[in-house]
């Protein structure tokens, strides 16, 4: 029960993520942030989805990490995407924005 | 799919760097929180909290963290290793009963099975594809199994589109007279293509060829084994060309095999291979001329088949060729048939004997390994119980019920695994016992023939696998079955279940170890009523010394004279109240030959009958009561009338209205014979081949009237004793010719004690299988009962405060136990008695629904269970209402 609803979160997340990175490397904090301002709040990204998330695209090979400096010189995780994670993102970009068009175009129409 | 499995195996060995990381990771995320909540005005502390409080739980994050690496069944496994591995050395009583339990189960099957595999499933040595080869062999009436004639060996070889080789032999004993005294060899014959159809070599000299096959007599070459060039010639590898007299007649030695070839058998070890026109000096019996006697069936035939070819095509090529030899040679070939058994080994009767006995012991040993899975799950459950808390707590930091179920499975499989190691050490210390049994008549186990080969060992780590599944699956799902809440808090109510269930598998024990019981149980009596046959011989009284003659080179003339000088002299020794001879020993087989009563309609076909041929006196020397008539006399000789003496079962079935002395038989020594055989005398009935075979028709004739060149010597003790006389009739033998061998001196009843081996070694492996069962069983009673104790520690002690007295507790506790066993019993009797009908062909004298057995066995195992039962009970009666109200 508790399964199905990460399976739901995950491919959003999956998204946001790898969207996130498409601006450059960076670290989990800074992504969790970033989803956070550029949805104005909306989204709240929960550190317990995001680093699952993070190390299971790293399995998949979408993400690479390695060690670097943060913005206050600490030594942070950085992620920084793929090739196949670059052509990850267009697809997933592709499908959501007909997913969410249709969703949409049901909410109008009917 | 493989680099799923290695790839991540890598990760695997850096785990710990991995960890580390992941804990800077996420204590960077956590700290740079923190600033930014200072950032925002918080104060230091409450930063830090409201930081952690967003963060969630750190553990459960690492955790899905490391679930997503891909490697988590690798981590978990190696983790629930080490962590099985620790809760096994922190209670090693536990784990040492539970091995014991499982070694002694795994051992006693993988025993039997190295056993089976022996006997049954391995190949010969140094033979190449020996799944090609296959036994062909004779059929009379689409039945049987037997040898064939050289002649239609012959044409089937050369006629056949089926084999690349089709190759004769005959196991022959052979005298060595090399040396002062004659010593028995086993000796082969074989055909010149016999090495190359089984595609073997020889690692000295040459195997034999198509030139070693000509003429009878001619080929006085011979391939010894391994074995006896190392025993005999010091490993030599100059003898090739060194000569042997084998019966007196010398052989050149060709060459030497490869080592642990021991041809087509898998049991014989055989010390030389002669080729076979060389049949009347390896077997001086074989006086007439074999090789074109049609009607003389005496060779064992196997082939290799060709490539693409299968059993049926090859089939249907012998059946044509059968045909065609029955319409060419009516007379002598007339409903026989050629029938294939796939694979060398045994021959087709000893292997289904072998695959009978086989099955039933395989059968037990493993109704003993269910004993022993229903053992160990119920001490695991047990066990769980105890762990329940510590489980609870395992799931509250946010371990899963199945990565719980898997922590459990492991820790089942290791011990079945670590079982299993030490079962396999149990079997392997057993073979001594198993060597010292006789499975299979005439088959002779070596410790190499039970050597652990691959096919053992694996048969044991699946067993070992398997069983470590059985057992640990159902306590892996009950004990993971956690009602968190309750556990942490305390002892739950649930477990009325659990103890169900526990229940169920002691009842289950039970009953299995009834069957078990009383499988052993029937055949213990089965061996009993063999033993207490009387075989109609003073088996106590006689002793028996094998005479061939025929080796000496004595003809017929000076042969029964031999036998009249030998018998006069034995006859003459102190201690000696008669003596005679006869073909075939007392229970040692018999001879068979079709006959004709004179008078017998033409139209009606030849009775077949077994009979023997024996010296005057038989009757008196092995005690045989003569019931009507006269005994053979020393007069009784080739050139006068045929007489013959029948038993009363022959008399009956034959004759039931006459008398039938004086009655005459045509029982023609060969195709040319018509003369008459008159009835003198009717003996008692007694056992021919078996102590369990029902009386049959049989007939002796004189041994001087149908000269043999091989007997048995019969010699009646005065006082009892027969073995003290074995010297001196070696004596008497050797100053008759000091050439001939006097080995295999043994009284009769050293036979029939040897003929009762394998039954006497099936039932003792099975009694000590029934007494493990038992024992098991009982153990699985008691561990129920004394864990119930246990729990019901308050219950009894409110019983006692309440005034409960002794008695009624123990009738508390052990009418607990008693319906567990009552039901286990009473299923056990059922199954036993549809299940034991599989064996009723196997038992003698008793019923497989025997009264007394069942009767035996359910009170053994009442006894037993009492036992079991009482322990834990009279414990229960010493409980301290106080303490055990106080405990809560």
């Amino acid at each position: 029960m508790a399964k199905k609803k990460i399976d739901l979160l995950q491919g959003t997340l999956d998204l946001l993520v790898l969207k996130t990175l498409q601006s450059g490397p960076t670290h989990g904090w800074d992504i969790a942030q970033r989803i956070q301002q550029v949805s104005r709040d909306v989204l709240k990204v929960n550190q317990g989805s995001l680093y699952p998330a993070l190390h299971r695209l790293e399995a998949q090979g979408l993400v690479a990490s390695e060690w670097g400096d943060s913005e206050n010189n600490r030594r942070a995780k950085f992620y920084k995407l793929t090739p196949s994670g670059r052509k990850q993102l267009a697809t997933e970009t592709d499908s959501w924005e007909r997913f969410a068009g249709a969703i949409s175009l049901i909410l109008q129409n009917s | 799919m493989l680099g799923k499995i290695v790839l991540p195996l890598r990760v695997l060995f850096r785990r710990p760097e991995l960890d580390r990381e992941l804990d800077e990771e996420l204590r960077f995320h956590l700290e740079r929180e923190v600033e930014e909540n200072i950032r925002r005005g918080m104060s230091p502390e409450r930063a830090r909290r409201t930081a952690m409080v967003s963060f969630g739980g750190v553990e459960q994050i690492k955790e899905e963290c490391r679930d997503v690496r891909g490697v988590w069944f690798w981590e978990d496994l190696s983790q629930d290793l080490r962590y099985g591995v620790r809760m096994l050395r922190k209670n090693p009583g536990f784990t040492f009963v539970i091995v014991l339990t499982i070694a002694l189960g795994i051992g006693a099957n993988t025993a039997v099975f190295s056993l089976t595999n022996a006997l049954l499933l391995r190949a010969p040595q140094g033979v190449s594809r020996p799944e090609e080869i296959v036994q062909v062999g004779r059929t009379l009436n689409y039945s049987d199994f037997s040898t064939f004639s050289y002649p239609d060996y012959a044409d089937v070889r050369n006629q056949n589109t089926s084999f690349t080789d089709l190759a004769a032999y005959r196991q022959t004993g052979v005298y060595l007279t090399t040396g002062d005294a004659p010593e028995l060899l086993s000796g082969m014959l074989v055909s010149g293509n016999y090495f190359r159809a089984l595609e073997t070599q020889a690692v000295v000299g040459r195997i034999f060829g198509p030139e070693d096959d000509s003429a009878p007599g001619a080929n006085s070459v011979v391939v010894i084994s391994h074995g006896f060039w190392q025993k005999r010639f010091a490993s030599d590898p100059n003898v090739v060309g060194r000569v042997i007299n084998l019966n007196n007649f010398p052989f050149t030695i060709v060459g030497v095999m490869q080592e642990g070839f021991t041809g087509t058998g898998i049991t014989e070890v055989i010390d030389v291979w002669l080729p076979l026109p060389m049949y009347s000096q390896a077997d001086p019996v074989f006086v007439e001329k074999r090789l074109e006697a049609r009607q003389i069936s005496w060779l064992n035939v196997l082939g290799r088949l060709k490539g693409g070819v299968t059993l049926q095509q090859a089939q249907a090529d012998m059946t044509n060729l059968a045909r065609r030899l029955e319409q060419t040679y009516s007379d002598t070939d007339k409903s026989l048939g050629i029938a294939l058994v796939p694979e060398l080994g045994l021959q087709p009767r000893a292997r289904d004997e072998a695959r009978t006995r086989m099955a039933i012991l395989m059968g037990v040993a493993g109704l003993v390994l269910l004993i022993v899975c229903a053992n160990v799950a119920n001490l695991l459950l047990a066990r769980g119980t105890v762990r329940r808390r510590e489980l609870a707590v395992r799931q509250a930091l946010g371990a899963s019920r199945l990565r719980l179920m898997r922590q459990l499975l492991t820790e089942a499989l290791l011990l079945s695994a670590i079982g299993g190691l030490f079962g396999v050490i149990v079997a392997f210390w057993s073979r001594n016992l198993l060597l010292g049994f006789d499975f299979l008549t005439g088959v002779r186990l070596s410790a190499a023939d039970l050597h652990f080969d691959a096919r053992v060992l694996g048969f044991a780590l699946f067993v070992s696998l398997a069983t470590g599944f059985v057992f640990g699956i159902v306590p892996a799902f009950e004990t993971s079955n956690l009602e968190l809440q309750s556990m942490l808090k305390d002892r739950s109510a649930s477990g009325l279940q659990r103890s169900r269930f526990r229940g169920a598998l002691v009842v289950g024990q039970i009953a299995l170890s009834v069957v078990v019981l009383i499988c052993s149980g029937l055949f213990v009596r089965t061996l009993r009523n063999t033993q207490s046959v009387h075989p109609g011989f003073d088996a106590d009284r006689i002793l028996l010394m094998p005479i061939d003659v025929g080796r000496r080179g004595y003809l017929e003339q000076q042969g029964s004279l031999f036998y009249q000088q030998l018998l006069r002299r034995v006859a003459a020794m102190p201690g000696v109240s008669a003596a005679s001879l006869s073909v075939t020993a007392p229970l040692g087989g018999s001879w068979r030959t079709g006959f004709r009563v004179e008078g017998q309609p033409p139209s009606e076909p030849n009775i077949h009958c077994d009979y023997n041929l024996v010296a005057p006196r038989y009757f008196e020397t092995a005690g045989i009561a003569l019931i009507k008539g006269r005994d053979f006399t020393e007069q009784e000789r080739a050139n006068s009338p045929d007489v013959v003496i029948v038993n009363e079962t022959f008399a009956r079935s034959i004759f039931p209205h006459d008398d039938p002395l004086g009655k005459r038989l045509s029982i023609p020594r060969n195709k040319d014979d018509h003369s008459y055989s008159e009835i003198v005398g009717v003996v008692n009935d007694v056992k021919y081949e078996r102590l369990t075979e029902p009386s049959r028709p049989y007939f002796y004739v004189p041994l001087l009237q149908r000269y043999q060149s091989v007997a048995t010597l019969l010699v009646r003790s005065r006082d009892g004793s027969p073995s003290a006389l074995a010297g001196g009739l070696a004596r008497e033998v050797q100053a008759l010719d000091k050439n001939l061998p006097v080995d295999r001196i043994s009284t009769l009843e050293e036979r029939l004690r040897a003929s009762f081996a394998p039954q006497r070694s099936a039932t003792t492996l099975l009694t000590i299988f029934g007494v493990l069962a038992l024992t098991l069983a009982s153990v699985g009673l008691y561990g129920v009962l004394a864990y119930s104790v246990g729990q019901r520690q308050q219950e009894i002690g409110i019983r006692m405060a309440l005034g409960a007295n002794t008695s009624q507790i123990l009738k508390l506790i052990i009418g607990q136990g008693a319906t567990l066993m009552i039901i286990g019993v009473v299923c056990g009797l059922l199954i036993a008695f549809i299940a034991t009908r599989a064996i009723t062909s196997m038992l003698f004298g008793i019923s497989a629904a025997d009264p007394t057995v069942y009767f035996t066995v359910s009170l053994i195992l009442i006894g037993t269970a009492f036992v079991a039962c009482y322990i834990p009970a009279r414990r229960a009666t010493k409980v301290d209402p106080l303490v055990a109200l106080r405990y809560e």
